[in-house]
């Protein structure tokens, strides 16, 4: 407990240096606090639509999301990137007479980019974002990408907000997965573990969840043949078990006695076994709590949400029912910051940024290569890290400063536009701009020093008092603030 | 009280370790110290082929298709170093270094945990507190507490996140680019924009103390400007992520900004299969870094200590894909002027099967040793029962020269 102790000691060393102890920022209304957690950034219209319909409302509305109307966006999608309907034995076939390796992987990071921007079934692109990370996969891993493509569209998609039982069997069988965990050359002959052990460490039970080496080693043997097959001459590509691979010899899994002389079932029954065990419960439940509520999850939430997924039979709107409905989660204001995506999008969100061209979708794609969180490029199969001490350290905290900065002034991108003036709106005065833009931009009250030091910005060095900003000085003024708010605290966190 | 922000950040670590001091185990508070730079194999290198035993025959029993070749067979084969190990072929540039004493290989090295996660085991290695489960700060963050921290840019981590290592109470900062290292406004108040930035992240939490961190080491960096240091000596790092962080962490050195520890990441290491032609680029971009890092800063190189560590090494056996998976022991390199290179420093213990440990080569030096040697000879000491608690200290190896 050293580590814990010494820890309460700096924070009193740095609150006294400071004059100023430890506070918290004024906590967003509840609707407020679920909107940024279940949508990457909250647009105007949506939160009118949520304060309208009330807490509970809005997400029964996000969670059904079939019922949400996303063909204008999916139309210009399918129009725009015609890889994301192809099947991998197309893609394959697409690149052998000479098209670009990387157009799937291109365009599917597009089409994520603008669903995630775009799409008004938020919860839903969260969620494909939640599980697109448990389930890494490196893009530019060989063939992974262009098995990612349809991984991505009848796998991850389908089931988002489904069963986890069918994303874990999909997954299982995922011609990305085996490549990029190399089941597919996993045969009884020189059994290859890389899938077996994160199989359980990262997809199902946990690092501390209760199995041995000994597992997994027998756990790789069950998954001796799983590989996949096809993409000659146009044939698509898809899982197939080769039953010559297959060790058929007797192996026990977590106490489980595997029958000899069986064939695929041994790898079937391991997905059983591993589904229905607590430590998978316990796992995933704890997962999505740090996702949604904290990056240290507090217990009481996790073995509800725990149970839910035992007694739902792993049904994922109902974990996150549990999630959203929790008193732990309306206590988690600031609990949580926003990742790179999460912060780029949110800035580009709430501001009601206007993009147009190409050269756009580009810039995004530097910025967030940048902050290291481009979409489909974490390089290991526990998917990109969900805790803030990962992701704001000095430099990477000055990066995002500046993402604000640029927005605001318009130079973050030729093809993005940043209408600052109707952000100002009809405030004239210091304060009546702070009040605004925080109400837009924040959505949640400013501590009053807070206020008073960004209306002392926006008054300037002679001080305004409420007398209005000059005409000529009022859309630089408008700029510093909203630089400002969305570098702070009240922006930062999610 | 109020304080400017440089004052701020110099006031941090005196302020949250004054209990540390009495405990110090060396003399002289302030005694010159080497410049460590740790750098980290992100995957697992395989130890068994980067630097091959060759003089061992049941290492070919276990590879047939992937081990290394004995020296003299051919352009593929094993650069000899000490008639029993040899370098993989792609680490050539770093035969020049060995066979001038500046390089040294400590094999058979690592930590016995019983698991073979990678996510464990780096979060082990970078704790290096086994048998502590409440010490959540870093192994060198716990050095830079015991020894003090008086300047913005002691302890770097280079790339896109601070690696656990260096985090904890101890100031440590993260610098991905220079470039990237400012705040970028065009306004015309832009000294008071960043003072307003600055008091909205008053409190004390560690975002908001991370972020007057960033602010205050800005200006600093700018001054210091390290990119006016162009590589020196003729020496080309690789066009690769690794290669300029190197070539960053030798600039900073040039820059004369207090720098006293760095870690930096190179990733990719875990070759489940088709090992062979993945292991020989990135050993190529290792090799090749390092020597030119040692090429660049040249004579200042003898105020400086290279480690590389990773999270494991390989099954000794390898499998039907062609690669290998998660093992056991590994190899260190130490690269500097204080090591005392031309030396394999070993306790082979053998790659007989009843030798291995679960199938892996076993472990007869643990890395704690090591980096307690580089912690005692070349930076000046520290409180090693601190920065490895509940680690029984063993002979060190004598890899490095006392300062």
């Amino acid at each position: 407990m050293s580590g814990r102790r010494m820890f309460l000691e700096h924070v009193l060393a740095i609150g006294e240096a400071k004059g100023k102890a430890a506070t918290a920022l004024p906590a967003p209304a509840d609707v407020v606090l679920l909107l940024n957690r279940t949508s990457f950034g909250i647009r105007e219209a949506e939160y009118q639509a949520a304060v309208a319909a009330g807490y509970d409302a809005w997400l029964e509305y996000q969670l059904a999301y079939e019922a949400i109307d996303d063909s204008a966006l999916e139309g210009q999608l399918a129009t725009a990137l015609p890889t994301l309907a192809m099947t991998n034995g197309q893609l394959i076939e697409q690149v052998r007479a000479g098209g670009d390796q990387f157009q799937a992987v291109n365009e599917l990071r597009v089409a994520t980019f603008l669903r995630q921007l775009f799409s008004p079934r938020q919860l839903y692109e969260v969620m494909v974002e939640f599980w697109t990370n448990h389930f890494n996969v490196q893009h530019i891993d060989g063939p992974v990408r262009y098995f990612k493509t349809v991984e991505d569209r009848e796998l991850i998609r389908r089931h988002a907000l489904g069963r986890f039982s069918d994303l874990l069997r999909g997954n299982a069988r995922s011609p990305a997965m085996l490549y990029y965990l190399d089941n597919y050359s996993n045969v009884a002959t020189g059994p290859n573990e890389n899938y077996a052990r994160e199989l359980m460490e990262l997809h199902t039970l946990g690092v501390n969840g209760g199995y041995s080496e000994a597992d997994v080693a027998e756990v790789a043997r069950c998954f001796t043949g799983w590989t996949y097959a096809g993409g000659q001459s146009g044939a698509d590509v898809a899982f197939t078990f080769v039953r010559p691979r297959h060790d058929t010899g007797a192996k026990t899994v977590l106490g489980n006695a595997i029958a000899p002389n069986r064939g695929i079932e041994d790898g079937d029954q391991v997905l059983d076994i591993l589904l229905a065990h607590p430590s998978t419960a316990r796992y995933l439940a704890t997962k999505l709590v740090r996702r949604f509520v904290d990056d240290t999850p507090p217990a009481s939430l996790v073995d509800a949400v725990a149970a839910t997924y035992t007694s739902s039979g792993g049904d994922i709107r109902a974990m996150l029912r549990a999630v959203f409905r929790s008193s732990e989660f309306k206590a988690s204001a600031d609990r949580k910051t926003r990742r790179p995506v999460e912060l780029l999008f949110g800035a580009l969100r709430v501001l009601g940024a206007t993009v147009s061209g190409n050269s756009y979708l580009r810039a995004i794609g530097e910025q967030l290569n940048t902050l290291g969180q481009l979409h489909y490029l974490w390089p290991t199969p526990d998917g990109y890290p969900d805790n803030r001490d990962y992701w704001t350290t000095t430099s990477a905290l000055l990066e995002r400063f500046n993402i604000g900065f640029a927005l605001a002034e318009n130079t973050f991108n030729a093809g993005v536009r940043v209408d600052v003036a109707a952000l100002a709106g009809d405030a004239t005065t210091p304060e009546q701009l702070v009040d605004r833009l925080a109400a837009r931009l924040l959505r949640r009250p400013l501590a009053s020093a807070d206020r008073s030091r960004l209306v002392g910005l926006a008054s300037g060095p002679r001080g305004l008092g409420t007398r209005p900003i000059a005409d000529g000085e009022r859309l630089a003024r408008t700029r510093d603030l909203v630089g400002v708010m969305l570098a702070s605290p009240y922006f930062q966190y999610r | 009280m109020s304080l400017t922000r440089r004052d701020f950040l110099k006031c941090v670590p005196a302020a949250a370790i004054p209990l540390a001091m009495p405990r110090l185990s060396f003399g002289a508070t302030g005694a010159a110290r080497d410049v460590l730079v740790i750098v980290f194999q992100r995957g697992g290198m395989d130890a068994l082929n980067a630097v091959a035993p060759y003089g061992d025959a049941d290492y070919y029993r276990l590879r047939p298709t992937l081990a290394v070749a004995r020296p003299g067979s051919g352009t593929s084969a094993a650069l000899d170093l000490d008639g029993f190990f040899g370098f993989n072929p792609a680490l050539a540039p770093l035969v020049p270094l060995y066979q001038a004493g500046r390089l040294a290989v400590v094999h058979a090295t690592g930590f016995l945990l019983g698991s073979r996660s990678h996510f464990d085991c780096q979060d082990f290695m970078e704790r290096a507190a086994l048998n502590s489960a409440g010490v959540s700060s870093g192994w060198l963050n716990r050095h830079l507490e015991a020894v003090g921290v008086t300047e913005t840019f002691e302890a770097v981590g280079v790339g896109k996140a601070l690696q656990l290592a260096l985090r904890g109470n101890a100031p440590a900062v993260g610098i991905d680019t220079f470039a990237g290292f400012t705040v970028k406004t065009t306004s015309s108040r832009k000294s008071e924009v960043v003072d307003a930035l600055d008091h909205l992240f008053a409190s004390d939490s560690l975002l908001d103390v991370t972020a007057q961190r960033s602010l205050a080491a800005v200006d600093e960096l700018a001054a210091a400007n390290p990119s006016q240091y162009a590589a020196a000596n003729g020496a080309a790092y690789p066009n690769t992520a690794f290669g300029s962080q190197m070539h960053s962490i030798a600039q900073l050195i040039k820059a004369d900004v207090g720098l006293s520890v760095a870690c930096v990441d190179i990733g990719g290491w875990d070759h489940h299969d088709n090992e062979a032609n993945q292991l020989t680029p990135l050993l190529d971009e290792l090799g090749k870094s390092l020597a030119a890092f040692d090429t660049d800063l040249g004579a200042a190189m003898s105020g400086v200590t290279v480690v590389t560590l990773t999270e494991f090494g390989r099954r000794a056996a390898q499998n039907a894909s062609g690669g290998t998976d998660h093992g056991s022991g590994y190899a260190m390199l130490l690269l500097g002027g204080g090591v005392a290179g031309r030396n394999v420093y070993r306790n082979w213990p053998g790659l007989r099967d009843d030798q291995l440990f679960r199938g892996d080569l076993a472990i007869t030096t643990d890395y704690r040793s090591v980096l307690s040697e580089v912690l005692v000879k070349r930076l000046g000491g520290s409180d090693l029962a601190r920065v490895f608690p509940g680690f029984v200290q063993q002979p060190f190896v004598n890899a490095l020269v006392a300062r």
